[in-house]
């Protein structure tokens, strides 16, 4: 021990005579070097060092050193440069500052050295978080649909209690105002809308962008409430290869692969397969329905990436298969009649083509020009009962986005045109639904900045649609850096859809209502949104912290309204007056000690439409399955080096309207609601990393609540007052799961 | 099922506090705080030991350990293992030619 104390004491005053010279002269020396993913580094020329404490900066030099004298002071020291993410290092005593900045292209993984805790993208003109693969571990299971559980802004629900599909929601509207891209490209629309949250295995995702509001014209007509993109990994960037198993307490099973290959600087390709299944048949509400489909789903991806100075081509092709069976819990596909026994079944098989084209110009780094084309196949074969439906979509989609400047890069622009053309053929009992929608567009984009200060995006486009003929979307966003560390966004703009009025209101086929579609063969909906957000970044001591608070309004123009007032009926039709949603939040998040970082949040949501009463006059509703209130609280701590990793979220959902189930129920605008009461879910996850792989155990919904009685009048399911779709709360009490990950570099 | 949450949640991450401590100051060839931190980690993820600190000015790093668990041969191993010499045991080639460019040797010279 006596040998030890030495030892320390001696590095102790070996590190004081070393230091003390330069703590004399009170300067602080580096060097900025550039990372990327691959990582190799080069020295940065030009980089901008600024020390907040005495407001002085300096450049680096042509090998990326520099030299600042801190006068004494202790702070953090900020390392911007043209094309990479800043990052800062809190300077408390002199050594020598070795700096990496990475690429502020998205392809990357982490925010290295020291990040704000919340993720909130400082640099987008939108209001964007970004969930990392750090943030996505967090809620290990499964896919798309649940890498949501640990954000505040966006909720995850059943659609119904039969079919397992899920749906998410955000700003108290349903997840189809989202526009979902993945890579950029249009994902979950049309047929796919359905089960489309369940189809992208989690461990795929390498990081999702969320912006809240309206998004970029860029990307199309479809966004509403804001935009959701998806990046997956990489061939060039990914592990060569990658395991991960996963199997939970309810009888689900899964196994991801990954496999990557570098051919040469050049190419790469990426193999990614997937298979999950769902074995035994759950019934833990004792209703003699499954509470989960069974399930079987395939899902493989083949991408390739070539990339040199002056070009980037990135192709592809994947194929899903999924085979679902629910109902109850005695019903088998090939050998029950289906008049007797309540059965669902869902066929779904995809195939879908991608490339994506990019022109750089190494000289002229702002501009560029871009080619998406994307092509799907889908086909579903599902049955609800004896009813029967078949949806048939073949989509082709391009777009060709060309940017430059306008002088010089604090006015830059994109412009360029797009084409969607997309056929269904839908079949429900003896109704056939066929349409063939053809859409082409154009766009232009243009951005004013004013550096460090300003950006303001002012986007417009027009878009002609072969069943509901010209519409114009204009949207605008404005990014003010009111301060060093206090930024403003606006935001305002438009959206429209062609709605689909099966596929994406699929689960609600799970019931014994009378379906009724009134007016509209062409359904659309448009709305206005209109958002103002806070983000205040805060440091106590040496912590950093982040402050968000957001409001959001959204004014529909028309909407296609899902009514369920009326007992024994479903009716659909488009909005005969008003309908709005209001939402605002408050997000904080800090870290006060090192790997500790706590997350809490409330989020208020009021959201109001005119329904039809059955006498024909206007009855405005607060949305049903909609909770006003929502608090949301995350503590998450990792041991150095994150061997061991400690994750907790509990959430509190307040009461909502339901609408009055029983048959006799007639909706005459006078009625009382029915409200379902407030629960608490509460979700944990420990990971234990190892050198080569690491393994998690976790608990979903560990108070074990759950809704009673999802399934209204279980026991009769062919009489009209059956329903599964009064769902607005878990379905399925505690889960425990646990899995494990494994990498070969 | 709770019970083995409760003891993945506080038993095991407390047996690595538990134990003997013995220190050990070795000799590397790390260059920049890349080095360091790859070194680091390793070493944290590696079993028997609890804490370690590589000082880039003299290169050695001060490993703190339990003996029952691991000894010194296998703490220098494990260096090499990343990539870096570790006193009188070489680096292991595979791994160095896959370390950054500034963290091989010949950078040392125009790194500072």
């Amino acid at each position: 021990m006596l040998i030890q104390r030495i030892l320390y004491w001696g590095l102790f005053f070996g590190l004081i005579l070393e230091i003390s010279p330069a703590v004399y002269g009170q300067v602080v020396q580096g060097r900025v070097m550039s990372l990327d993913a691959q990582g190799n580094m080069e020295d940065i020329l030009g980089a901008s060092v600024y020390f907040k404490p005495i407001k002085k900066g300096t450049l680096t030099d042509t090998k990326g050193a520099f030299s600042l004298d801190v006068q004494g002071k202790t702070g953090w020291m900020i390392f911007s440069a043209t094309g990479f993410k800043n990052d800062s290092v809190f300077v408390d005593k002199n050594q020598f500052l070795h700096v990496h900045l990475q690429p502020s292209n998205k392809e990357l993984t982490e925010v290295r050295v020291v990040a704000t805790p919340g993720n909130m993208d400082n640099v987008s003109t939108l209001h964007t978080e970004i969930l990392t693969m750090k943030t996505l571990a967090k809620a290990a299971c499964c896919n798309l649909s649940e890498s949501f559980e640990t954000n505040a802004s966006v909720s995850v629900s059943f659609a119904d209690a039969v079919t397992g599909a899920k749906q998410i929601q955000l700003l108290g509207l349903s997840g189809t105002y989202v526009q979902t891209n993945m890579e950029n490209i249009p994902s979950i629309r049309g047929l796919k809308t359905t089960y489309g949250l369940n189809y992208l295995p989690g461990t795929w995702i390498k990081s999702i962008d969320l912006a809240k509001g309206q998004s970029s014209v860029v990307n199309g007509y479809e966004s509403i409430t804001g935009g959701i993109n998806v990046e997956l990994a990489k061939p060039d960037t990914s592990e060569k290869y990658f395991l991960n198993v996963y199997g939970n307490s309810q009888g689900r099973f899964e196994i991801n692969q990954q496999g990557a290959h570098r051919f040469n600087q050049k190419l790469s390709t990426g193999l990614f397969t997937h298979y999950s299944k769902q074995a035994a048949r759950l019934d833990g509400n004792g209703d003699g329905f499954m509470d989960l489909p069974i399930f079987d789903l395939y899902n493989v991806l083949n991408r390739w990436k070539y990339s040199t100075d002056r070009w980037m081509l990135q192709w592809g092709a994947s194929y899903l298969y999924e085979n679902r069976l629910a109902g109850q819990n005695n019903f088998d596909a090939e050998n029950s009649n289906r008049f007797l026994i309540y059965g669902f079944g869902s066929k779904t098989s995809r195939f879908e083509t991608f490339a994506k084209i990019a022109r750089l110009f190494p000289d002229k780094p702002y501009q560029g020009l871009g080619l998406i084309l994307n092509s799907a196949q889908h086909q579903n074969d599902s049955y609800f009962a004896f009813k029967n439906y078949l949806g048939r979509e073949q989509s082709v989609y391009a777009n060709l986005i060309y940017q430059s400047i306008f002088d010089n890069t604090n006015h830059s622009w994109k412009a360029g045109a797009s084409f969607l053309y997309d056929s269904y053929q839908e079949r429900y009992i003896d109704s056939t639904f066929a349409r063939t929608e053809i859409v082409p567009g154009a766009f232009f984009e243009y951005t004013w900045t004013v550096p460090n200060q300003l950006t303001m995006v002012v986007g417009n486009r027009v878009d002609w649609h072969n069943q509901l003929g010209l519409q114009w979307v204009p949207r605008w966003h404005l990014k003010w850096d009111a301060a060093e560390d206090l930024i403003l966004r606006l935001s305002a703009g438009k959206g429209w859809r062609r709605v689909n009025p099966l596929a994406e209101n699929m689960g609600f086929l799970a019931n014994g209502r009378r379906l009724v579609l009134l007016g509209d063969l062409n359904p659309m909906e448009k709305a206005w949104n209109f958002g103002a957000t806070l983000t205040k970044n805060f440091q106590i001591g040496t912590r950093k912290g982040s402050l968000v608070i957001d409001a959001f309004r959204t004014e529909f123009e028309k909407q296609w309204m899902v009514d369920m007032e009326n007992g024994g009926e479903l009716r659909m039709y488009s909005s005969p007056g008003v309908s709005f949603a209001n939402s605002w939040q408050v997000e904080m998040n800090y870290s006060p000690w090192k790997r500790l970082e706590i997350k809490a949040a409330y989020r208020y949501q009021d959201v109001q439409a005119d329904y039809l009463t059955v006498q024909g006059t206007l009855s405005r509703l607060p949305k049903a399955y909609l909770n006003k209130d929502r608090v949301l609280v995350n503590i998450a701590y990792a041991t150095p080096y994150e061997k061991w990793k400690y994750d907790l979220t509990w959430q509190w959902n307040g009461s909502r309207r339901i609408p009055n189930g029983s048959l006799a129920h007639v909706h005459d605008g006078v009625s009382p609601s029915l409200t379902a009461p407030a629960f608490s879910t509460v979700y944990a996850q420990v990971t234990r990393q190892f050198k080569k792989w690491e393994m998690y155990v976790g608990a979903e919904n560990l108070f074990n609540f759950t809704q009673s009685n999802p399934i209204m009048s279980a026991k009769d399911p062919f009489s009209r007052g059956f329903d599964a779709t009064m769902v607005w709360g878990p379905i399925v009490g505690r889960m425990i799961y646990t899995g494990m990950r494994y990498k070969i570099q | 099922m709770k019970k083995i949450i409760l003891a993945a949640l506080l038993a095991i991450p407390g047996l690595a506090w538990a134990g003997p401590k013995q220190t050990v100051k070795i000799k590397t060839s790390a260059i920049c705080e890349m080095c360091k931190e790859r070194i680091e980690k390793n070493l944290a993820l590696s079993k028997g030991i609890s804490k370690s600190d590589l000082d880039l000015k003299d290169k050695t790093i001060l490993v703190e350990y339990n003996p029952k668990k691991t000894d010194v041969a296998a703490i220098k191993r494990a260096i090499a293992e990343v990539g870096y010499d570790a006193d009188e045991v070489v680096a292991d080639g595979k791994s160095y030619e896959k370390l950054p460019s500034c963290c091989k040797k010949g950078a040392a010279a125009t790194a500072h």
